[in-house]
């Protein structure tokens, strides 16, 4: 009886990730044993293609570098043209490495890290231009770069013997030979296995979220804390030392090698392997690696057609199934559970918890949560001082000259007429702004002229007029790459999901859950935000904000196009919300009807100054106010 | 002295090659925001296909051009039409992505039709094999001929951006395409038209360097990068400075031949390039634009 009782207490108390179904991070996800099967599989069955051996090989290098391009450009959007050097550099240092003559005659061991360490730093080079440029100019600056790669190699003759390249080193392993064949193929199949590990968990860690916010959207991502500039040179950091592990063994592969090979054309095959195999999963480098590999060895002939076999493919799947080879494979799945959902089988099918959300106990709120405790520092916080700001475009004064304060905790209400100088007085704060002047003091800490992230950082969150979301990604991840900065976990220990990271996943899961509950978004916590209605996309950018957990929140127009009844529920939320973790919040909000409900305090703007500041009834009653903005 | 105009000179052919592939890629990415990677194959495959009617179809030099040329627009507006238009509101990459598909395609439709070893391209008279000599200095006829149908090429590509309705129409794409279809410019219309003439551009420049450059499997795809990287140098949105990016490139790597090391002559004027484009990421001749609103 007293075990039943207890159950039932349990289960009306559940946390929100349990009401709402959502899968705690663990160690390994269910596509990784499905992955681990079929690599596991094709150890077994190897020998049975002897004769493929190269064939194979190959398609296990593609899949290596498929792999870390799904880290550079599927995940952070860098689009590169400039993968042939490094496996060119991992080839020639692994010939040099491996050969007893000229070389030092060792094996993998040193093979390995030395063509992972010097193809990271490479990686980071070839990353630099993308701290300039972006998409297009990417594209071309990458292309440039493996254009001068190959002429260096070519003429680098101590390391590549020029044109007539050099030979593979014996291919041994602490002094243990390996075949060539199937060994070999086996070897490598375990080195991908490790490179796909490793992959997958930085892509499901905090690295993986916050490349898909920079892609999506780099502004945002910069608002959310995080450091854009590194994160994109450290993508091409980790997909060059990958891929230059890949150019090991490339070259024991095809036992010899000139720079002939390293051409730009492999550049642009190398990413079609991608883009046709699925550029948003790993699966789709595997995909890829063997369709653009293994069917022209299939097929007898099917060489001399190789260009226009992949080239039409390449536009049938643009056309058709822009998410590639495993996009094509995933919409079939989904047919097919359509198609199961409409016979009896259905009762076989796992149900979907989305749809009905359990209520949660109606006396604990989200707020009391011990999850969201976790929050609350004793620390005083949300003070910050504005001191004589100044923002000139060309020769208007968007903001000239503003200074105020703003007491803990409180809730400011900023007015004024369009082009007044609110949203440019919000960008100088958070660093938005480039060319802004003055000092910004946030809780006794100068932010002035620091970069956007750093201010982040310091506790300035924000939300943006026109709602600068990440696209094609879940609302709950929108929460978490806020909350990714008290992530108590490095960037290694995330490649190797060590216990420690599981841990700090599992709770930031948690916390996501139960501020999504309490914002009410709950439910909809696995949708893309592109495919809500715009409500809930403002109240997603709402959450964000608060998931960094600010001191000060400015919020640009939360309610801009929402019915009052509904803006008013949003701002009662953030408010609770920021009287919870003690954040103080400044609002530019048009809708005077909300403003004098919610804000303690009302600036009004006029001409980039301050006409007016003070409670919402003595500002409507300033005469200024009253004929600057409120008109007659 | 003589020897330097000498040098120059042979910059200033191989600057008309990187400006006019440059012309044709920065014709279709100023009013479509495409990069085309198939530009120098199609433009390969156009001077291939003139060979072909000229020599293995036995058709008069001029017609051979002419027939070559008609039925690559033509093919561009089919494949404008089939695999362009249906994405051309998506984004950059799946463009991108479609344009490296066509290269992939057409570069081996070039190796099937026209059998992939190297030919000479023999023009009536031979005048590419004919040189006079003013004060020391060289010149080759054929030379002359590219000179003055480059310029040629780029009056008439300027009179069609400037002067005419259509060159109204793609500026105006240029500028903002949402208020462009506001006016009631037809996308399509611009699209396909700025294709073909992109084409045509680039496929005359392969029809005029094949001579020059010997007719081989993928004789386009170096000029292709440089009138690439002429197409940075300009800023990729302005045609006058795709066209002087090729002549700087061309006179950057003529004189590099000279007074650069042996081993770097090759790399040299990309890797100036790619400086300068750190410096100066959107090109020499452009200015920068407004910041873009938060």
């Amino acid at each position: 009886m007293t075990m039943a009782y207890n159950e039932q207490t349990s289960s009306s108390s559940a946390s929100a990730m349990q009401r709402a179904g959502i899968p705690v991070p663990g160690y390994i996800k269910r596509n990784q044993i499905l992955g681990a099967f079929f690599f596991a599989l094709t150890f077994l069955v190897i020998p049975q293609f002897d004769q493929y051996t190269t064939v194979i090989g190959f398609i296990l290098v593609f899949a290596a570098v498929g792999g870390s391009l799904v880290i550079a450009f599927g995940a952070a959007g860098q689009f590169t043209l400039g993968h042939s050097i490094f496996l060119g550099a991992g080839a020639f240092l692994s010939a040099n490495i491996a050969n007893d003559s000229y070389g030092w005659g060792r094996g993998l061991e040193l093979e390995i890290p030395i063509a992972l360490a010097v193809c990271f730093v490479l990686g980071l080079i070839v990353g630099l231009p993308s701290l300039r440029v972006n998409e297009l100019y990417l594209a071309l600056a990458t292309f440039a770069i493996a254009y001068v790669g190959q002429q260096v190699l070519y003429e680098w003759k101590q390391f590549t013997a020029g044109g007539s390249g050099k030979p593979a080193g014996d291919l041994t392993l602490f002094g243990w030979e390996i075949g060539r064949g199937v060994p070999y193929i086996r070897l490598s199949l375990i080195i991908l296995l490790i490179i796909f590990w490793i992959c997958g968990n930085i892509l499901d860690g905090k690295t993986g979220r916050s490349m898909n916010a920079l892609r999506t959207s780099e502004t945002a991502a910069r608002s959310a804390g995080i450091n854009v500039a590194w994160l994109k040179i450290l993508a091409f950091g980790i997909s060059g030392a990958i891929t230059g592990l890949a150019g090991v063994l490339y070259i024991h592969n095809l036992r010899y090698s000139g720079p002939e090979n390293f051409n730009v054309h492999l550049s642009i095959l190398l990413i079609l392997t991608l883009i046709i195999g699925g550029r948003h999963r790993l699966a789709g480098a595997i995909a890829g690696a063997i369709f653009v590999k293994f069917l022209p060895e299939l097929i007898r002939d099917v060489q001399d057609y190789e260009g226009i076999i992949y080239g039409g493919s390449l536009i049938l799947l643009t056309l058709f199934s822009p998410r590639g080879l495993i996009g094509l494979i995933e919409s079939f799945f989904q047919l097919l559970g359509k198609l199961v959902a409409q016979t009896p089988l259905t009762k076989f099918l796992p149900k979907d918890t989305k749809a009905n959300i359990s209520p949660a106990d109606e006396v604990t709120s989200p707020l009391q949560s011990a999850t969201l405790a976790g929050l609350v520092t004793s620390k005083k916080r949300g003070h910050l001082t504005v001191q004589d700001a100044r923002v000139i475009f060309g020769g208007v004064r968007a903001v000239d000259g503003v200074s105020f304060e703003v007491e803990s905790g409180k809730i400011t209400g900023v007015i004024g007429s369009n082009g007044a100088g609110k949203t440019t007085l919000f960008n100088a704060i958070t660093g938005h702004a480039k060319n802004a002047e003055g000092h910004f003091i946030l809780d006794g800490k100068e932010v002035s002229n620091k970069p956007i992230h750093v201010r982040s950082l310091a506790g300035l969150g924000r939300t943006f007029q026109n709602l600068n979301l990440h696209g094609d990604i879940r609302v709950l991840d929108h929460a978490l790459i806020g909350l990714d900065r008290n992530m108590g976990y490095g960037r290694i220990s995330e490649a190797f999901r060590l216990p420690h990271v599981v841990k700090n996943e599992r709770l930031a899961y948690e916390q996501s859950a139960e501020l999504l509950d309490h914002m009410e978004l709950l439910e909809y916590w696995d949708e893309k935000v592109d495919d809500l209605p715009y409500g809930l996309q403002k109240r997603v950018d709402v959450t964000r904000g608060l998931a960094t957990n600010p001191s000060i929140l400015l919020l640009d127009e939360p309610a801009a196009g929402l019915p009052t009844a509904e803006a008013l529920e949003m701002m009662k939320h953030v408010i609770e919300y920021a009287e919870h973790i003690g954040c103080g919040v400044i609002v530019i909000e048009h809708n005077v009807e909300l403003v004098a409900d919610v804000c303690e305090r009302v600036i009004v703007m006029d001409a980039g100054k301050i006409l007016a500041d003070g409670t919402a009834e003595s500002v409507m009653k300033n005469e200024d106010v009253i004929a600057a903005y409120l008109g007659t | 002295m003589t020897e330097l105009i000498q040098l120059l000179w042979s910059g200033v052919l191989n600057g008309l090659c990187y400006a006019l592939i440059g012309l044709s890629l920065v014709l279709i990415f100023k009013t479509a925001r495409i990069l085309n990677f198939a530009a120098g194959t199609m433009a390969g495959f156009t001077g291939w296909f003139a060979w072909w009617w000229a020599t293995k179809q036995g058709i008069p030099f001029l017609l051979a051009i002419l027939v070559a040329i008609i039925m690559v627009a033509v093919a561009t507006l089919l494949i404008e039409r089939l695999t362009i238009r249906p994405l051309i509101n998506e984004n950059f990459l799946s463009i991108v992505t479609i344009t490296l598909g066509l290269e992939f395609l057409i570069a081996n439709i070039s190796i099937r039709m026209f059998g992939g070893r190297a030919e000479s391209f023999r023009i009536p008279g031979d005048i590419q094999f004919k040189n006079f000599e003013i004060g020391g200095v060289r010149f080759n006829w054929w030379h002359i001929v590219i000179l003055i149908a480059t310029f040629v090429i780029l009056a008439i590509v300027g009179y069609i951006v400037n002067r005419t309705e259509l060159g109204l129409a793609m500026r105006a794409f240029a500028e903002d395409k949402d208020a462009a279809r506001l006016m009631g410019i037809k996308e399509s219309t611009v699209s396909q038209w700025t294709w073909t003439l992109s084409v045509t551009v680039g496929g005359l420049t392969g029809i005029l360097f094949a001579p020059v450059l010997f007719l081989q499997q993928d004789y386009m795809n170096i000029p292709f990068i440089k009138g690439f990287v002429a197409a940075i140098l300009g800023g990729f949105t302005s045609l006058s400075g795709g066209v002087l990016g090729g002549l700087l490139l061309g006179e950057l790597e003529a004189l590099a031949v000279k007074y650069a090391p042996r081993q770097a002559a090759a790399a040299l004027p990309v890797i100036i390039v790619f400086f300068i484009l750190l410096i100066r990421p959107r090109g020499l001749f452009t200015r920068a634009k407004a910041h873009e609103r938060v």
